[in-house]
Order: C-alpha cells, then structure tokens, then sequence
C-alpha cells in the first residue's frame, strides 16, 4: 500500500513538473501558483512516505529491510530513512520542494526563478525514478527482522547531521536559481541581490551547524580526540561552506555598492554545484572506496553528468556576461577591495581542498601511484592561504566603503601590540603555531572587546552580528591551535597484580573503581569506572564496549567530562579477564572551540532575523 | 628598534623551556603517519592495534638515534608511499597548485585594477 | 552557436567522466607492488628455535609465513584452510603476534598447531614485513616473497599447493 502511494507521488510530481515547465506561460496567475503548490506538495510525500515505512517496520519495501532492524529504538528507526543512498536522494527531493514551497509563499518574484529550481528537480526525480528508486517491493518479507542500522551511526548528533547539512546544501538552490536567471537575462535588479543574501544565509546557517555537527560526532564518538581529518567526507561539505562565505561578503558589496555582481553571482553557481557534487560523492562511494563504486557505475556516472552539465553551463553564462566583467572601479584601501580579496583567498582555499581531496583518486589513475592527502598538506597550502584572509577579518570593518585614508600612526601602533603580544605568547606557551595565531587572531579580539559593548548598547544588531561572527572566528582558531598543540595522550594498564591507583604523569592520579555489565535494547555494555585527579579537581569516568545485535559487532563508547574548558576523555583500549587497558586523553581550551562554533551559528541566526541595513 | 630586535632574538636563543622538544618532534612526526586501517587518521589519532604497534616500533628507531628522515625513508620501503600524508614533492600539481591558482586570480584582478583605474 | 557549444562541452566532460570511470574499475590490480626483502631476523629466529640451519633447509622450497594471535576471529576463521596446507606438507612459519604465552599455547592446544615453526613477535618482524594486521600471509619462493593475502586465508588463495 505504502509502496504504491510512494511511486504515485513521484510519478505525479513528475507530470507535474514537466507540465509547469512546457506549459507555464500559457497559464494564469492562480493556477502557475496552485500547480506549484501541487508540485511542493507531491514532492515532499515520498519521503515522508518512506519514512512512515521505517517507523512502521513495513518490510515489503526493500529499503526498509536492509536498512533497519525490527528492535531499533524508534529515532534511529525514523533516521535510517534517510542513511541508505536511495533514502538520501528523497530527502534531497524532499527539501528541494521544501524551500520551493517557502519561496512561493514568502517571495513575489518567484516566476522566472521557480523554472531553474525545476529544472535541478527534475534530473533528481529522474535519478530516481531510473536507479535510486527505494520503493521496491521485497518478496518474502513476513518473517524478517531487518538487517538493522550500522552501530557506529547510532548516535543522535550523527542522525540528524545529513538532514542538516541537505538543508544547508540545498538553500543555495535559490540563489543558483537567482543568479541563472541575472546571467542569462542580464539584468542586475538589486532586489535579486537581497533576496540572494537572504537565502545564502539561511543554507550558511544549515551548513555550518551540519558541519560542526558533524565534528562534534566525530570527536564524541570516534573516541580518538580529533574532531577535523581532512577525510574527503568532511572536505566536500567544507568546499559549499567556503564559497557560501565569499558569496555572503560578496554580495553585501553587490548590494551596497552595485559592484562585484559577476563574482557574487558567479560564487552562486559554483557554491550549489560544489554542494551537489560532494553530497553524491559522499552517497555513491566513489572517493571513499574506489572498488565498492564497481557495484553501480551508473549511479556515478549519472551524478558526474549532473555536474558536468552544470559546470558547462555556468561556463556558458560566463561568456554570455564576458562583457560585464570589467566594469568595477574602486579604490585600493576601502572595504570593497578588502572583500574583493576576501573573495580571492576564499575561492583559492575552497580550489586548494578540492585539488587535495581528488588527488588521491587522480594520481591513482594517471600515475598509477597510491598517494595519502592530509593534514600536513592543508596545513601548508589551507592554512596559509587563509591566514592572510583572517588578517584582512581585523582590518576590514575598520574601512569605510569608497576611500580611506592611511593612518600611519595606527598602524604602527597595531603593528607593535601585536608584535608584543607575539613575544608574550611565546615566552608563556613557547609553541611557534600558537605564537603565530595569537598574533594572527589578537587584533580582532581586541577591538570585539572595545566595538561589541557599544553596539550591545546602541542596539545596532546588523553590526553584531558581524562582528560576533568574526569574533567567533578568531576564538575558534586560537582553541584549535591550542588543543592541537597541548593536547596530551596517556595509556594506562590494570590488571590482577597492579595497584588500582596509578600516577600517569607527576600531577595526574588514576583510580580503577570497577567493571560492570548491563543489557539494553539491541546490545550488551560493558563499562568501566575510573577517577582521575589533576592537581586537584576529581573527574569520574565511565568508559564502555557496546557488543550489538543482530551483528555481533563491538563499538568503543568514550566517556568524557569536562572541567571548564577542558575535557578529559577516556576509551577503553582492551579488556580481557585479567587486565584492562585504558586510553585517557586531555583536550585543553576544546569546550572554547564548540562555544566558538556555537556563537558563530548563532550570529548567522541573528543576521537572519535582522534585516540588513544595505536594503 | 635595532636594540628591541636583537633582545627579541637573545630571548629566543635562552629560552630554558624548549620549544622544539624531542617529544613534540616525534608526535608532530606521528601526525604525519597515516593509519592504513582507519578512515584518513594518522597514527597519532588512531589506537588500533596496527596505529598503536607502530608507534612502538617507531619509538625504539627514534631511541635508537635514528634520524626522522631515515625512519620515514625506512617506513615509505616498506608501506609505501600512501603511509605518507606527506605526498612527495615531485607530485607537482598537487604541491604548487593552490599557490598558482592564487597568484592566477591575484594577478587578474591586480590588470583589471590597473586597466580600470588609467 | 552557443547552443551547440552547450552541448558539446557537457558531451565531452561525460566522456571524460566514462573514461575514468571504466579507467577505476579495470586498474584495481595493476598497481605497482613490490614487497620488502625478507628480513634477516626470521631466519635468525628460526635458527635459534630449532638449532639447525633451517635457512638452508627452506632456501628452495616455496613456504608461507603466517600472522596470527589468539585474540583475533578471522584467524580461527582460517585455521581449517592451514591445517590443510599442513595436510599437503607445506612448511608453515607461524609468527604470533602480540599476543601472551599461555594464551598462544592454549589457542595451539585447543585448535591444532598447522605451523612447523612458532615465533613469538612483539611487532619487530610484523614492521620489517609492513604487516596490515592479523591474519595476514606471506608466500616466500626462494626467499623471494612473491604474494601477500591481506585477511583470512581461502580455498582460491592456496589453490597452488592443493
């Protein structure tokens, strides 16, 4: 039953779409409107379809079977609706017809942009309807249980983190469709650009909430202490969230100064072709693991033509508007050119993690050689192609738009604090990356803390947001550096004949307290209790080994508290009858670096809600 | 200012802590170990078996005397190059790009500002 | 005109696509490997344990050298496999890896012992060898390792000796 409605509404959606988009100048007002209302409507049904499917447990679609397990506590249940590929491309098609909906209800100029959001909508239910359709009947499905969700990914923060982050990709959708519709017809009215704004925002906000999300899942559940690898997984959402960022500047230009149109409209297209690209590189496997891709390559294919074609259509619209290109004329000190370079360094770093994360795929194919992109890299090429961004960050909002003047005395002032403040950091921490951000990061600190005060009492919101934005920033990378560069990893052994209180470090004391075990819905725990002692604050730990069922696979859960801004981490390493194996891990200043993340979110929030003051 | 710079330096050089610790060397050296079991970790990060027995073994080479280059020359023989996170530097596209695509942009725009401005 | 270049730039972009994609399915196995030179400590050990110059004894027959510990499933999983091989009198190396004595002498008590040799490794020979992790086999042919199986050992992996 629940499959039939399933294909109905695809299928209808279907009809639906390609009538607007054959027949749309032929129809009224009201009736463009409500066969758009229909549109978002039966698009958003399959999913909601399949999902209804999960919670009920109806095993005769396939993709329920292989994708949950009958005892499944009934979140994970709701989240393996969308952990398979299939799952995922309905929810894509989901959200799709989510913003047209919130577009159609919220913006009157919807009539020339609705046509381009189709457009992208209909290769989806296409990809559907030929090689990702869930709603296939499984034959004999009486008395299965489900093959159940893979243990590793039943956790709340990663369940609702695809979700999110769909939601960030998808939100430029609305300003790709803006900007197809400036480039071809070549008109440039400013209204476009605030609605462009407005949307950009509301995908950062979903963006960068899914990508520290995500983080956070992984340093809580990982239990190995880092929270960013540079895996291709994270990268590809890290290429959107960065040309979102150069777009979001960008067009604050656009709209301010009318300049910058073709670079604002432009990060349009590409920030909603990088976000298409690297959630289906994710789903279809292929740079994760280069064989398991053989078992469907038309999948991959029909994805990289997706791209291909969007990449050449872009291209397209760029020679349409080749003559625009050059018609900017500003000066060389203001806050245009400022973000004019922003768009620079931004567009360089997103280019530098794309390179490093097709690489490895590359060189394997032209060279024939297995070569390993990480952290050292990015560190060398991302790192320093985003410092001087981060310097431009304190200087910019200090410039006025149009002409400024050099103030040689400030300079050197600022120049000779930061230098101080360099020669302070190192003296104390004597580390030469934390030297180099606090110098990097002090400026904007100091004057958040003179500029925010006053705007908190002006009331002048759209400036806060900014600079609490920027604020966040500077925050962040001076916990990063921190807790990369301090960060200390102990192992410690108790067995029958050792004492249960062990010193792992002169200040640090450890105490076994016991082991116990427990049942639970779909798996056995065993847990482990120990107390540690720094210099005198006491912090219990509980670490534990989930055994699961129906799969027999054992997960390692990490127990972690925190103590200010630090956090103290423990996994166990292994147990047996007689001895147990502990990991203890310090992560100083990490609580500084999720608040960051936090303020940061929540200032994009509060630009949202706030109109800004350049319309 | 001459005088500012010269105690800058002194300052430096009597450091008693020391910046460039073995320990920190050799974890920064860990750092850019990849683990071959795990998802993109180095074998700093990881505390599989696989992370966990080289770090043992690497450390007895680095007591040993060792030098970081040889050890990694030695690691590289038998792993591979991939152990390496470290691609090599004749991996040229991969190394010089993100600076030339900078430069290429940069330089763009610095002939338009030219171009624009006359 | 810019029709027909909007179609012709995504056609060859789809091409290039195919190319690489059948380029990933078909280039699986030909990249370069080469393996390590056997590392003198096996045959030292070796020597040592039995006392005779088994360096000699093994110089041209073809042997295995297997990894193996008694906290690891997939090695009891490929246990019957070696236990064949012994069948068919195939010299077996068996290096146990981090693993406790008693464990290791209980694990060969209860199972069967398929290795004509035993060394106790605390991670040396699994490093020089570039081990990925238990089980793991070498195929050495005058002392030139010429296979490496990554994982339990099957039927199709020993299919030479049987």
């Amino acid at each position: 039953m629940l499959l039939q409605l399933g294909q109905i509404f695809i299928y209808s959606n279907l009809f639906l779409v390609l009538s607007f988009l054959f027949l749309h100048k032929k129809f009224s007002n009201s009736f463009s409107q409500l066969t758009l209302l229909s549109i978002g409507i039966t698009g958003c049904m399959p999913f909601i379809i399949l999902m209804i499917g999960f919670i009920i447990s109806d095993f005769s679609i396939l993709n329920v079977a292989t994708n949950s397990f009958i005892d499944d506590p009934l979140f994970y249940k709701i989240a393996s609706s969308w952990g398979s590929h299939e799952g995922s491309i309905l929810l894509w098609i989901f959200i799709i017809n989510l913003y047209l909906l919130t577009y159609l209800l919220s913006d009157k100029n919807y009539k020339n942009i609705v046509k381009n959001i189709l457009l992208i909508e209909i290769s989806f239910i296409f990809y559907v309807i030929l090689s990702s359709n869930p709603f296939v009947y499984l034959e004999s499905f009486s008395n299965i249980k489900g093959l159940g969700l893979n243990p590793v990914l039943q956790h709340f923060l990663f369940v609702i983190h695809p979700p999110i982050l769909f939601l960030g990709y998808i939100g430029l959708i609305i300003p790709f469709a803006i900007a197809v519709h400036m480039l071809s017809s070549q008109k440039f009215e400013k209204k476009y650009f605030s609605e462009i704004l407005k949307w950009s925002k509301i995908s950062w906000f979903f963006l960068t909430l899914g990508i520290v999300l995500g983080s956070y899942w992984a340093y809580s559940e990982l239990g190995w202490g880092g929270w960013w690898f540079w895996d291709p997984v994270e990268n590809v959402s890290l290429i959107p969230w960065l040309l979102t960022t150069a777009l979001i500047h960008s067009t604050a230009v656009s709209i301010k100064k009318n300049e910058l149109k073709i670079w604002s409209l432009n990060l349009c297209l590409y920030a909603f072709i990088a976000a298409i690209f690297g959630t289906f590189l994710v789903r279809s496997n292929l740079i994760i693991s280069v064989h398991s891709f053989a078992s469907d390559p038309l999948r991959g294919m029909y994805l990289l033509a997706i791209v291909a074609y969007l990449l050449s259509f872009a291209l397209f619209l760029n020679i349409k508007s080749l003559k625009l290109f050059n018609q900017d004329k500003f000066d060389l000190l203001s806050r245009e050119s400022f973000l004019l370079l922003n768009n620079v360094f931004f567009i360089s770093a997103a280019l530098t993690v794309f390179i490093g994360t097709i690489y490895p795929l590359f060189a394997e194919i032209i060279y024939q050689e297995k070569v390993s992109v990480g952290a050292p890299y990015y560190n060398m090429t991302f790192n320093i192609l985003l410092a001087p961004a981060i310097l431009l960050m304190s200087i910019a909002p200090r410039l006025s738009w149009g002409e400024n003047k050099t103030n040689l005395k400030l300079i050197i002032r600022l120049v000779s604090t930061t230098i101080l403040i360099g020669v302070i950091s190192f003296l104390i921490w004597n580390n030469i990356y934390f030297t180099f951000a606090s110098i990097l990061c002090f400026p904007i600190i100091a004057m958040s803390i003179v500029a925010i005060p006053s705007l908190l009492k002006n009331r002048t919101i759209t400036f806060l947001s900014q600079w609490l934005a920027h604020l966040s920033i500077a925050l962040f990378i001076l916990a990063a550096v921190f807790t990369e560069q301090f960060d200390k990893d102990y192992n410690i052994e108790f067995s029958n004949t050792s004492n249960a209180t062990q010193f792992i470090d002169p200040l640090i004391q450890v105490t076994l307290n016991g082991i116990s075990e427990s049942s639970h819905s779909n798996h056995q725990k065993i847990t482990v209790g120990v107390t540690i002692k720094k210099s005198g604050k006491i912090i219990e730990l509980s670490p534990s080994k989930n055994i699961y069922q129906p799969s027999g696979e054992i997960t390692t859960e990490v127990s972690k508290k925190s103590y200010l801004f630090d956090n103290f981490y423990s996994t166990i390493t292994s147990i047996t009858e007689n001895n147990v194996v502990l990991n203890i891990v310090y992560k100083p200043l990490i609580n500084l670096l999720w608040l960051s993340t936090m303020l940061l979110i929540a200032s994009i929030g509060l630009s949202i809600f706030r109109k800004e003051k350049y319309e | 200012m001459k005088n500012f710079y010269r105690l800058f330096i002194l300052i430096l050089l009597v450091n008693p802590f020391n910046a460039f610790s073995e320990d920190q060397l050799r974890i920064d050296f860990y750092k850019t170990i990849r683990c071959l079991v795990c998802d993109g970790q180095s074998i700093y990060d990881s505390e599989t078996t696989f992370a966990q027995n080289l770090r043992e073994q690497l450390k007895s080479k680095f007591d040993e005397g060792l030098s970081r280059k040889d050890i990694k020359k030695e690691l590289l023989i038998i792993y591979g190059e991939d152990i390496s996170f470290q691609p090599k530097i004749n991996n040229f596209f991969l190394w010089f790009s993100p600076m030339v695509i900078l430069f290429l942009i940069l330089g763009f725009n610095i002939s338009r500002y030219r171009k624009n401005t006359n | 005109m810019s029709r027909i270049k909007n179609i012709i730039i995504p056609v060859i972009l789809l091409m290039v696509a195919f190319i690489i994609i059948i380029n990933l399915n078909n280039d699986k196995s030909s990249i370069k490997k080469s393996y390590p030179p056997l590392p003198k400590v096996v045959f030292e050990e070796l020597s040592y344990f039995k006392n005779i110059a088994i360096g000699d004894k093994l110089n041209e027959k073809k042997y295995i050298i297997n990894f193996f510990a008694s906290w690891c499933a997939p090695c009891l999983a490929e246990h019957p496999t070696l236990m064949k091989l012994k069948q068919k009198n195939v010299s077996i190396i068996g290096i146990n890896f981090r693993d406790e004595e008693d464990n290791l002498n209980s694990w060969l008590k209860e199972h069967g012992n398929p290795y004509e040799y035993v060394i106790r490794d605390n991670g040396d020979i699994a490093f020089q060898l570039g081990l990925i992790g238990v089980p793991e086999t070498y195929f050495i042919n005058k002392q030139l390792i010429y296979k490496k199986i990554q994982g339990p050992l099957f039927g199709v992996d020993i299919e030479e000796f049987l």
